[in-house]
């Protein structure tokens, strides 16, 4: 569904993102792991259509380059910040965000959207009465509302509580079963473990391993065998234990 | 397309509305400020300096002497004009105050002023400015009385009324002849002591107790407020509420400064471009919002001025176009400062001082007649100078439709260097990112 080939992006001096190539296929759910600054939300915001590549290409299956409208249609995208409007009720943000899609979205969809995320007590309330974990779920509910065919998903669960986080996986994984693409970049090792089939590790902008969870932990996890802590290991060998700014 | 710039622009009037710190300063500030400003103003007393137009139409000793004076009043900033019509443009365009005008015989009726006449000047007054007319043609009276020195010291110029008099009294058979003779006595003494003046240096003491003496006035003021179709301006409040309509439309231009910077800050930039529209969509969604919430401030503050305080508007119409011109505009000047500033706290810090600063340079506190020139002269770059200037014409200054499209020309002009501005910072941030 989502193919990146040999992406490069430079800010000034500093190469974000050096020739990373990336397929996310339709129902499959890739995570996208790896430290601070390693190049994950600049590759969210090539994919996304955000952000232009200074080499490389995108191309959404059917649609081309996401950079078009049209392509980006089809694509749902759930931002790290929550991205939302205090002063609007959630059910005003679905709506508001499905026009812009230019999706003539009914009462009993955004009664549906908001049950989905497990908003629908709460659909006339304004958004700036919402806890984190509530505003987390309804940022998801935006990215999904035009039943999008790529979910791009940046730190999903990030400051949530452990119920919001299971309903989130729950809608990731529900989704995908329906055919949908997932792109996740998350730090969330359990998150990565449990939600995900394919997972990149990018450090200093290169994807440096690539596979299905047992795959990298067979490829680059601890030698200590069953002591080993799984994904975590595998990513603290490839891009080492020192600390980013 | 049309449905996403709906949305945007519903979105971000549902948001100002809900906002009551920016309802606040968008409506009701602006209508506490039209408001008090009305009922100060409406006791408003003489501003420095004041701006007078002069106009000698028959130039004559008596007509320039007084012209010559008016020049020489501390109190009055005086300039000629070579008509009557460029005088009256003068006040029209708000340049001056008023206009004087010595009209054609001034100098002529001097000598009927002994017999019950007096010199007549024509006094053409910005009805903005009515306490400081009738303060104007006080100041008119007392020079005229000055003047006074002129027409007793020329000796022929009295003598001649005089001899006049003294062949009406004489041929008078209704006065008896105790009363005919005590006022040819008092007149053979005037002609004596102008006679004894002739040629000789006259006190201003000396003529100040002759005047005295006499209870005329030596000048009849004629004067008449400018305004077009003959209709004065309802009340102060004609003149605040274009004031109020500045700090409703400084409070729009933040508002939406606010509402756009607050995406990029609060992430739902990133969400909105990530939507299958072109930025150009954004921004049209975004200023539609602005010139919407502008034009509806608009038209309640003028709304309330008319059903409250009797401001009816002489031509809506011409309002209607001035009030949307003077929207979008402004709707520029947001975009420009939205554009210029990154961050929202220097958006909304730097942004708001810019705006507050330009609203009182234009008039939006005290008003263009009340500033010292030099803050009149700095005022014309403020757009809130031009955006009273087009609200006011077809308010209730008038003006030829000539006129009032310059003024809506000028602001416009401003708004296209916003907007010019605004296209170039961000053709600058976007390359640079």
């Amino acid at each position: 569904m989502l193919s990146l080939r040999s992406l490069r992006r430079a800010y000034g001096t500093l190469q974000a993102v050096d020739g990373v190539s990336l397929q996310v296929g339709r129902g499959e759910v890739v995570g996208l792991l790896g430290p601070n600054g390693a190049g994950k939300s600049t590759t969210v915001a090539m994919a996304t259509g955000l952000l232009r590549p200074d080499s490389g290409e995108v191309e959404l299956a059917g649609f081309g380059d996401p950079i078009n409208p049209h392509a980006r249609r089809q694509i749902g995208l759930a931002p790290q910040e929550l991205a939302l409007y205090s002063g609007l009720t959630a059910t005003e943000t679905l709506l508001f965000f499905s026009r812009l899609y230019g999706v003539a979205t009914r009462r009993d969809q955004l009664r549906t959207a908001l049950e989905e995320v497990g908003l629908s007590a709460r659909g006339h309330d304004r958004v700036g009465t919402f806890s984190g974990g509530m505003k987390r779920r309804l940022n998801l509910a935006v990215a999904l509302i035009h039943s999008p065919s790529l979910l791009v998903l940046d730190e999903p669960t990030a400051g949530v509580d452990p119920q919001s986080r299971a309903h989130v996986r729950e809608i990731i994984r529900s989704r995908a079963t329906a055919g949908c693409a997932v792109l996740v970049t998350t730090h969330d090792m359990e998150e990565a473990e449990k939600v995900c089939d394919m997972i990149a590790v990018m450090d200093h902008g290169v994807i440096l391993a690539h596979g299905t969870l047992s795959q990298l932990v067979a490829a680059h996890g601890s030698k200590a065998g069953a002591a080993s802590r799984g994904l975590e290991d595998v990513l603290l060998n490839l891009t080492g234990r020192s600390l980013r700014e | 397309m049309i449905q996403q710039v709906i949305a945007i622009a519903t979105k971000d009037l549902r948001l100002l509305v809900r906002d009551r710190g920016a309802l606040f300063f968008t409506v009701f500030f602006p209508v506490v400020i039209a408001i008090l400003f009305g009922m100060v103003f409406g006791k408003m007393s003489t501003p420095n300096p004041f701006e007078v137009v002069v106009v000698v139409e028959e130039p004559g000793p008596l007509a320039n002497s007084f012209a010559t004076a008016l020049r020489g009043d501390s109190a009055l900033v005086v300039e000629s004009a070579p008509n009557r019509e460029s005088a009256i443009d003068a006040v029209r365009k708000k340049r001056v105050a008023a206009a004087i005008i010595f009209p054609v015989g001034f100098d002529a009726r001097a000598e009927t002023i002994f017999s019950g006449g007096s010199m007549p000047i024509d006094c053409v007054g910005d009805p903005s400015r009515a306490a400081e007319i009738g303060l104007l043609q006080g100041k008119l009276m007392e020079i005229g009385f000055r003047q006074l020195m002129l027409v007793v010291s020329d000796r022929d110029r009295l003598m001649r009324p005089m001899g006049e008099m003294r062949n009406q009294i004489e041929g008078n058979r209704q006065m008896s002849d105790s009363e005919r003779t005590a006022v040819l006595k008092i007149l053979a003494g005037v002609q004596e002591l102008s006679g004894a003046k002739k040629g000789e240096e006259q006190g201003s003491n000396a003529i100040g107790g002759a005047t005295a003496a006499f209870e005329f006035r030596p000048v009849s003021i004629r004067a008449e407020m400018m305004t077009s179709g003959e209709i004065e301006p309802p009340s102060s409040y004609a003149v605040t509420f274009p004031q109020g309509v500045v700090w409703g439309l400084a409070g729009c231009v933040m508002a939406f400064v606010t509402t756009f910077v607050g995406e990029r800050a609060q992430g739902t930039m990133t969400r909105l471009r990530a939507a299958p529209i072109s930025m150009q969509i954004i921004l049209v969604g975004k200023a539609l919002g602005c010139v919407v919430s502008s034009l509806v401030m608009q038209a309640l503050l003028l709304t309330l001025a008319w059903s409250v305080f009797g401001v009816r508007p002489l031509d809506p119409w011409t309002l209607l176009l001035a009030m949307s011109i003077v929207s979008i505009v402004f709707t520029a000047l947001a975009m420009m400062i939205a554009a210029l500033f990154e961050s929202s706290g220097a958006a909304e810090g730097a942004g708001r001082a810019l705006v507050i600063v330009l609203a009182i340079v234009g008039g939006g506190s005290i008003p263009l007649v009340f500033m010292p020139p030099l803050l009149r002269t700095i005022s014309v770059a403020s757009p809130f100078r031009w955006a009273i200037s087009a609200i006011e014409g077809p308010l209730w200054r008038g003006g030829s439709i000539a006129e009032q499209f310059a003024a809506m020309g000028s602001i416009a002009i401003v708004g296209v260097v916003c907007a010019s501005i605004a296209i170039v910072a961000v053709a600058v941030r976007r390359r640079g990112s």
